[in-house]
């Protein structure tokens, strides 16, 4: 007879970090197809890419740590920033943009800080800020939705970095809506004249309001898996639409309304799948409500004054700095006790 | 008679674990006849080890006290569980200690009753404090697994309201006391009536756990066969730990026992109700503590099934009456699959605290899994019933930060393995924690201690001052006596004594 002794508890939940990880991939792929078909196979070619880099960056990393390669490459967090980079970017970039995004982001933001789990900022959007900042004539310009590029244009772009000359690069792309009501906006213009035109859809921007509606069904389909909780989501989403609404309310004619704000730029993906990061985001609940909120106000403050259309990546890594000290003003009160630690 | 029933909500920590098919309605209640041997601990109690009664050689008979509490001290009576020889008195190794003073007893078959208790006729015409005495004679302890004396629980003082009958087993798997509500229901609410009539109380809470329904039909039948208007019977979710007192008493009353407190600083009482069932026993037949149910659980288990067993039964023979083992490699657990402890062999004894063996078998445990870092995604806090912060808990504990990781509440960790159950990333945080509680609770220990060595070095060296001072005025007295030698004849005799006497000290040290 042979007893063998581990400690208490003898039982363990099912979930684990490859699990959750997987979990946030596929609640993705909606969010990725309707990508592909309004903007084109170029977001399928930028995963690819970011994919492929993110891995090798990360097995350098961890044989350079002196980490275990199995564990660390099957927990899927790579591939997840992955995504996010590729998401992220422009469908119509060159293959070094998004290997730099890729680099920051696996070498810089998570290996350098101590790799998973210690990362004080969003790995794919140190990424993305880092191009967007050093390499805004590659970043800032997105297709036009429903106008898909051919292959050979495709790789093009992909290897070189520019359309073939045959082609005006005015025909394929152009300002997010988001940029395009802002500019517009400055000329004047009403916006409802604004959203009466032909790139305008039945609620934002053409094409912006369904991926926008796809990134919003795999973030309820998360919450439901209980991948991530509400409240980060409902706090962001909650603070960006009431100060919509306060300037929309003050005057429609010269404001976005809540539900153009909300189906917008990269509203949906932010809340539900880069501010729910938890290693970058404040802990206890009523910590993650005032996070939420302030990626939120940021992220409203940025889009409505700020020099960037859509300054959603800079308020998720500003509201990353300070999840720590939030952290220390919101732990919950312990059973028993009268006052919080 | 409509006997009151409150429906509690899910509360917002824990774990549900639903019930295997197999054992949905409880498994059967078993009675085992007492083994050839039992091997009776003398410390199956908070407080002090009782001291013993008997000596090798001695004949007991079933109920005999063999160990009384010292006195003035807390503890609780022990009695021979069956009669027959005292073979040795002497430290064996049982659940919860690694030597306890234990009395052997060699059984005759007899199992012959003790006279020396005779049953009450109407335990509720008697006095509180008659009763209260009654309880402690019965070496009656916590049977939840607590062990606290139940006679020192039962204080009439205290001024209880409420009196909490706990049937929520905590843990996952574990249901003695299911089956003793399936099988006694009445002799459970005849020890509640005592208890009550002790206490003074009037508002007595019956909780179980929502599913089992067995249990539920039983225990209603048998409140309105009784109709005692103080009874109510409270529903729990099947949620773990929401059998834990501190749990509990929050989901009954909404409020929460003070930091460091006991249910009583808010007027209420909480017992198991094998307890009040050991209670209504005594009253009834005479016999105190020496048998409780085990439940003998778990894949490593050919024919689980609970067990009414004496004290002092080894498991090994407690698993023989269960069909065996399912395998030659298993798990030995004490308790739950939760919070059970680990034992690595089988001979310890039965003890008025063990609600349960779990025993899994090899096959069904994995290896423990590839630790991964901590990727703060708070399902730890989530799970918590005590609201703690484990996440950053553990932050705190790897780095050595014990004055933040008691800021944050180490001590109230009530070590219920939820969030190690719900850690994506197989943290193994609660052994962590209590590593981290010995850990201080040994830098307390040695503080005190170089506290104590510092002030018995002080004393020592004052003690020493004050005699080399003594001695210098003695000799200063002396030189005093001496007739008229010119001053240096004085200084230089003076002199002379002080390399004496220093040689004196040199030589004796």
């Amino acid at each position: 007879m042979k007893f063998f002794s581990q400690q208490a508890p003898y039982w363990r939940g099912a979930d684990n970090i490859t699990v959750m990880m997987t979990r946030v991939l596929i609640a993705l792929v909606p969010m990725l197809l309707v990508c592909t078909w309004f903007l084109g196979a170029g977001v399928l070619v930028n995963l690819l890419c970011a994919t492929v880099m993110c891995i090798s960056l990360e097995a350098l990393m961890l044989k350079l740590r002196r980490r275990p390669m199995a564990p660390f490459l099957l927990d899927g967090s790579a591939v997840v920033t992955a995504a996010l980079i590729a998401l992220t970017l422009p469908p119509l970039t060159p293959w070094w943009i998004t290997a730099i995004a890729s680099l920051f982001a696996i070498v810089f933001a998570k290996h350098l800080y101590g790799g998973l789990g210690y990362n004080v900022f969003n790995p794919a959007m140190v990424g993305y800020v880092v191009v967007l900042i050093s390499f805004p004539q590659f970043v800032a310009d997105w297709p036009i939705a429903d106008i898909q590029s051919t292959m050979p244009e495709l790789i093009a772009v992909f290897l070189y970095g520019e359309l073939p000359a045959s082609v005006a690069t005015d025909a394929y792309s152009g300002a997010t809506p988001l940029d395009s009501i802002k500019m517009q906006l400055g000329q004047m213009k009403t916006m409802t004249e604004i959203t009466t035109q032909a790139d305008f859809g039945w609620l934002a921007g053409h094409g912006w309001e369904w991926i926008n509606m796809a990134a919003l069904a795999g973030g309820v389909w998360l919450f439901y898996k209980k991948v991530i909780r509400w409240h980060i989501p409902a706090a962001m989403l909650g603070s960006m639409a009431f100060l919509y609404l306060v300037l929309y309310a003050l005057d429609p004619a010269t404001h976005i309304s809540p539900l153009i704000g909300l189906f917008s730029g990269g509203t949906m993906l932010a809340a539900f799948f880069v501010a729910t990061d938890p290693v970058s985001a404040a802990a206890s609940d009523r910590g993650r409500l005032i996070y939420g909120a302030g990626i939120g106000s940021l992220c409203f403050a940025m889009r409505q004054w700020g020099a960037y259309p859509d300054g959603i990546a800079f308020a998720v890594l500003l509201m990353n700095m300070t999840a720590p000290l939030i952290d220390r003003y919101t732990l919950p009160r312990i059973y028993g006790h009268d006052k919080q630690p | 008679m409509d006997i009151q029933e409150l429906y509690i909500d899910k509360p917002n920590w824990g774990i549900t674990f639903t019930r295997p098919t197999a054992s949905a309605g409880g498994l059967k209640l078993r009675t085992m006849p007492p083994p050839d041997d039992l091997i009776v601990s003398l410390h199956q109690n908070i407080g002090v080890a009782a001291e013993p009664l008997v000596k090798p050689g001695d004949w007991v008979l079933k109920g005999e006290p063999i160990g009384a509490v010292p006195h003035g001290s807390l503890g609780a009576r022990v009695h021979a569980p069956t009669s027959g020889q005292v073979i040795t008195l002497a430290p064996h190794s049982v659940p919860g200690h690694d030597a306890a003073l234990c009395v052997h007893i060699h059984s005759d078959h007899e199992d012959r009753s003790w006279p020396g208790y005779a049953p009450l006729i109407d335990p509720l015409a008697k006095s509180a404090l008659e009763l209260q005495a009654a309880v402690a004679e019965a070496g009656i302890v916590g049977l939840g697994g607590a062990q606290f004396p139940t006679g020192d629980k039962l204080d009439p003082q205290a001024g209880i309201r409420i009196l909490i009958l706990n049937g929520v087993e905590c843990e996952p798997r574990i249901n003695c006391d299911d089956a003793l509500i399936r099988y006694r229901a009445e002799e459970i609410l005849a020890g509640a009536q005592s208890m009550l009539h002790i206490l003074a109380a009037d508002d007595c809470i019956i909780a179980l756990k929502s599913d089992t329904l067995k249990a539920i039909e039983q225990i209603r039948a048998a409140l309105e066969k009784l109709g005692d208007k103080r009874f109510r019977l409270a529903l729990v979710p099947p949620v773990y730990p929401a059998g834990g007192e501190a749990q509990l008493v929050q989901l009954l009353t909404g409020q929460e026992i003070p930091a460091g407190g006991l249910p009583r600083d808010i007027g209420a009482v909480c017992q198991n109700v094998g307890t009040a069932a050991a209670i209504a026993r005594f009253f009834t037949t005479g016999e105190p503590l020496i048998s409780r149910i085990v439940t003998v659980t778990g894949s490593g288990i050919t024919a689980p099934v609970n067990i009414e067993a004496r004290i002092g039964t080894p498991l090994n023979k407690l698993i023989q009456f269960a069909d065996g083992y399912t395998s030659d490699n298993t798990q030995l657990v004490m308790g739950g699959p939760m919070m059970g402890v680990a034992l690595a062999n089988d001979s310890l004894p039965v003890t008025k605290a063990s609600n349960c063996i779990y025993v899994q078998a090899a096959e069904q445990t994995q290896p423990p899994p590839v630790e991964m870092p901590c990727i703060r995604c708070t399902d730890c806090a989530t799970v918590c019933p005590v609201a703690l912060t484990p996440q950053l808990m553990l932050q705190a504990q790897r780095t050595d930060d014990f004055d933040r990781l008691q800021h944050l509440g180490l001590s109230d960790c009530i070590e219920c393995g939820c969030c190690d159950y719900v850690c994506p990333s197989y943290i193994p945080l609660t052994s962590e924690f209590t590593r981290a509680k010995k850990t201080l609770h040994n830098m307390a220990f040695e503080s005190e201690r170089a506290i104590k060595a510092e002030a018995r070095y002080n004393a020592r060296n004052e003690r020493l001052q004050e005699q080399a001072e003594l001695r210098k005025r003695e000799l200063d007295a002396q030189i005093e006596t001496i007739e008229m030698p010119p001053d240096d004849k004085k200084d230089a005799l003076r002199r002379l004594l002080n390399r004496a006497d220093n040689n004196d000290r040199g030589n004796s040290e």
